[in-house]
């Protein structure tokens, strides 16, 4: 008996090339991409607000509060959410005695990054806030790095360049650090070279006070930052990619955690594609919003694939198209060749040895894409902090 | 001697590619593992982790994890591998 299935491998794997050779295109547009000095002159020095939302964050919030407390420049306050926390945040945070640190505790029945996000922007009193995560580090003159860009005034939100602080710690937070600074850095830069606007990271987030309490601050979703970004996209607000100021955050060090990780990312993004499904976007923008839904035609064309012998072998003959490999083989081809180049341009020509192992490690999005189905709130799905040596935690 | 090395080559003949190859690549990932650990340790030059820890692994969730991811490259590889015609005709059987 035979079976044809090409009305349904067609278009999945239509589908599956359509986001790889537009996220190639992103890729290779980041090779025009260069970094415009801010313009403009501060009439006045604004004030920041550094809002640091933690959640069990024992082990890292004193290094971010002090690195924030170290800055050059003078006229900011930091505003630390302690949210449902089970372990010694809250005490040492407010055992930090200085003026310009601020430590809330809040207790609520729900759990979600932005509950707490929400509560340090009723809090703040800056002209901007800075957005922080609690594993976070950052130079001393991070906030004077940021401020030129706010010297324009048609700037209304950066996103810093976001690094690895844990990059030696093992093989999966060196993958993480390949992935970040060859794919994640560059895909944001292409994105700037096509005039398109950067989407946000969660963190290393500056921007107006103003702009955030006119869009209601951040909705309590799986991942609230890709909803902000949604949001000032619907309001026509550009986010500015800032490469020259960096922030470095830590990258879970285990499978499991890096699984759940980014299975809350993608059930968070699905989420947020359904309920924006009525805004209007750029369409490359649509192809990013459709990125998550990469991975179901790859598990239908590999069941059929993989149910070709087997059922053969009963009598069953299943015939299907696939593109040509070779199409396939030229993206993987071409995606590494700009990983090489972006390696040696960046002088880190190191990390080439490990991209037959990052490989390997580009599949776990397969396994967190089916994890995703399980994840339920944000809560358990936390990425626990703390994994890294002292040496290493050192940012710059 | 000669008749050991004989009967080995007819046990690996004996087996097909669709048997062989996978367990190739999946030798293959297991070395590169090793290697890029090598590479890692010689970078940091410090801290003598062990090679679980160092490949990501604290729990039996790690483990299986990594099983799964590496599965899903070996699937993909093998399916390049035989649509790009590298599945070799089977040897002919010694008389």
């Amino acid at each position: 008996m035979d079976m044809d299935l090409s009305f349904l491998t067609i278009p999945a794997t239509i589908f599956m090339l359509l986001i790889s050779l537009t996220i190639l295109f992103i890729l290779f547009a980041s090779l025009a991409y260069k970094r415009k000095n801010p313009e403009g002159k501060l009439i006045k020095l604004p004030r920041f607000s550094v809002i640091i939302p933690a959640h069990n964050e024992e082990k890292v919030i004193r290094d971010i509060i002090e690195d924030f407390l170290k800055q050059t420049y003078p006229y900011f306050e930091i505003i630390v959410v302690c949210h449902n926390c089970l372990d010694k945040t809250y005490e040492i945070a407010s055992s930090i005695q200085d003026e310009r640190l601020k430590v809330i505790e809040l207790r609520t029945s729900q759990s979600g990054k932005a509950l707490a996000l929400n509560e340090a922007l009723k809090n703040a009193s800056g002209d901007i806030i800075v957005q922080m995560d609690a594993d976070n580090r950052v130079n001393t003159n991070f906030l004077q790095k940021v401020l030129p860009y706010f010297a324009d005034p048609n700037v209304q939100a950066i996103q810093v360049r976001l690094g690895t602080k844990n990059p030696n710690f093992n093989l999966l937070t060196k993958c993480q650090q390949i992935e970040y600074d060859l794919f994640g850095m560059p895909f944001w830069e292409g994105r700037a070279a096509l005039g398109l606007s950067c989407t946000i990271g969660g963190t290393g987030v500056v921007i107006r006070r103003q702009i955030l309490q006119e869009v209601n601050g951040w909705e309590n979703e799986l991942i609230e930052d890709f909803d902000l970004y949604c949001k000032l996209s619907q309001r026509g607000i550009k986010v500015i990619y800032a490469p020259d100021v960096e922030c470095w955050d830590e990258k879970p060090p285990y499978w499991s955690a890096l699984i759940t990780q980014r299975a809350r990312w993608l059930k968070g993004h699905i989420k947020i594609m359904r309920k924006r499904s009525s805004q209007r976007f750029h369409p490359l923008d649509i192809v990013y919003l459709l990125s998550p839904l990469f991975y179901l035609p790859w598990y239908l064309c590999a069941l059929i694939t993989a149910l070709y012998f087997p059922l053969k072998s009963l009598g069953i003959n299943l015939t299907f198209f696939f593109p040509p490999v070779e199409l396939w083989l030229f993206s993987l081809v071409a995606m590494y060749l700009f990983f090489i180049y972006r390696a040696l341009r960046q002088g880190n020509w190191r990390d080439i040895f490990y991209l037959p192992i990052f490989f390997i490690f580009s599949f776990h999005w397969l396994i967190a894409f089916l994890r995703s189905f399980t994840i339920k709130s944000w809560a358990e799905t936390k990425t626990v902090h703390g994994y890294f040596q002292n040496k290493e935690g050192k940012a710059g | 001697m000669n008749s050991r090395a004989k009967r080995e080559r007819f046990f690996i003949a004996s087996f097909t590619p669709l048997t062989v190859y996978p367990c190739v690549i999946f030798l293959c990932f297991l070395l590169l593992l090793v290697i890029s650990t090598f590479i890692l340790k010689r970078e940091r030059g410090r801290i003598a982790d062990g090679f679980l820890n160092l490949i990501g692994i604290k729990t039996t969730k790690d483990l299986l994890f990594l099983f799964l991811i590496m599965l899903a490259a070996l699937f993909v590889l093998m399916v390049l591998i035989l649509s790009l015609g590298f599945l070799p005709t089977a040897p002919p059987l010694p008389a």
